[in-house]
């Protein structure tokens, strides 16, 4: 009986693997490249940023730098999807909470209610004390969603598919090239399974 | 002996009683609960027709700021219309933005039955006016930009 749950168990383990787009193998870079005269490849890359976090600290990319990073989008007032999405990033953080090469990194879209003392008390209500693991961060409204545009237009399934990035409740990941290795729904915990096996693999790159 | 069973007999039909008015209690709170949850999906559903369009908006905003830069100094008109399709769009984000903040808030503090059936009608009519704002701003700003 237990024998035959244990098999069970790894055969389900085996289908939600190959249900996975990536297959434990390297993870793709994600997004359009650009072939350069000289023959060499460009990958999109996310621009330099400088945002503020829960602590009233300066965020730029150089807090990434050596380090990848996964991303996601909210406001603390959203009242639909953004509570399913934060969910699934804790899970993110509890899984590597202890694992210093992997950051977190939240943006509020509504700077003006989400200053740092309210994105501290949304903090420290999920659990989380260490602002040098999980960056809650805000910034020039402009310049928020600029960086939207960036991580969303590369992360993009579907050219085609309607809505803005405010609604999607994507979790990308970002290597330490600033490059976008692989995203999910972050509404989804199937597909954040995925994510976390993806995370796992990029971990492991040098 | 016939006093015990008399006992049990009075429990037995209390303990009946308790349960019958539990079940009414749950009965009662369900239709109630449909209610608010009805209201509340209407209320969503109105929301979640435009707020994917909020990408759009800063697109659009971006796209009018740019054509502003290139548009030559003379052309007062156009640059005043552009300026004013900018601001119509800052004005609907911001009112989306506020919308959610104020429902959230709100939410939480209707305590009462009649007071959330109060709180979920009136996000109705101001999500629909959040709307409108948005769709105008929208077409205003698509004269003079396209985004696709």
């Amino acid at each position: 009986m237990g024998a035959a749950g244990l098999a069970i168990g790894l055969m389900n383990c085996q289908n939600d693997a190959k249900s996975c787009r990536n297959q434990g193998g390297k993870l793709p870079i994600v997004g359009n490249r650009d072939i350069t005269s000289q023959g060499d490849t460009l990958y999109p890359t996310i621009r330099a940023f400088t945002f503020t976090n829960q602590e009233g600290k300066a965020i730029t990319n150089h807090t990434f730098q050596d380090k990848i990073y996964v991303v996601d989008f909210f406001f603390t007032s959203c009242p639909t999807i953004c509570p399913k999405v934060t969910a699934q990033m804790l899970r993110v953080y509890e899984r590597f909470k202890n694992n210093s090469n992997l950051l977190l990194l939240s943006h509020t879209i509504d700077p003006k209610r989400d200053t740092p003392d309210y994105l501290r008390n949304y903090a420290q209500k999920l659990g989380i004390s260490d602002a040098q693991k999980w960056h809650f961060v805000t910034g020039e409204k402009d310049s928020l969603y600029a960086i939207a545009n960036d991580y969303f237009s590369i992360a993009k399934e579907d050219p085609n598919t309607p809505g803005g990035f405010d609604h999607s409740g994507r979790l990308i990941l970002v290597d330490k090239a600033r490059r976008v290795r692989s995203f999910c729904d972050g509404t989804n915990p199937q597909e954040v399974d995925c994510f976390l096996r993806d995370i796992e693999t990029l971990l492991k790159e040098p | 002996m016939k006093k015990i069973i008399q006992k049990q007999f009075i429990i037995n039909i209390l303990l009946f009683c308790i349960v019958i008015n539990l079940l009414c209690l749950c009965a009662c709170k369900n239709p109630q609960e449909a209610v608010l949850n009805q209201l509340n999906d209407e209320v969503m559903k109105l929301h979640n027709e435009t707020m994917p369009k909020m990408g759009d908006i800063y697109q659009l905003k971006a796209a009018l700021k740019k054509q502003s830069e290139t548009t030559h100094e003379d052309s007062t008109h156009l640059k005043e219309a552009l300026l004013e399709a900018q601001l119509s769009l800052a004005k609907a984000d911001d009112d989306m933005m506020t919308w959610m903040h104020h429902f959230t808030e709100g939410k939480n503090a209707a305590k009462t039955y009649e007071d959330k059936i109060k709180f979920f009608k009136t996000q109705k009519d101001s999500i629909q006016i959040v709307n409108n704002q948005i769709y105008m701003s929208i077409a205003i700003a698509s004269k003079y930009v396209n985004i696709k």
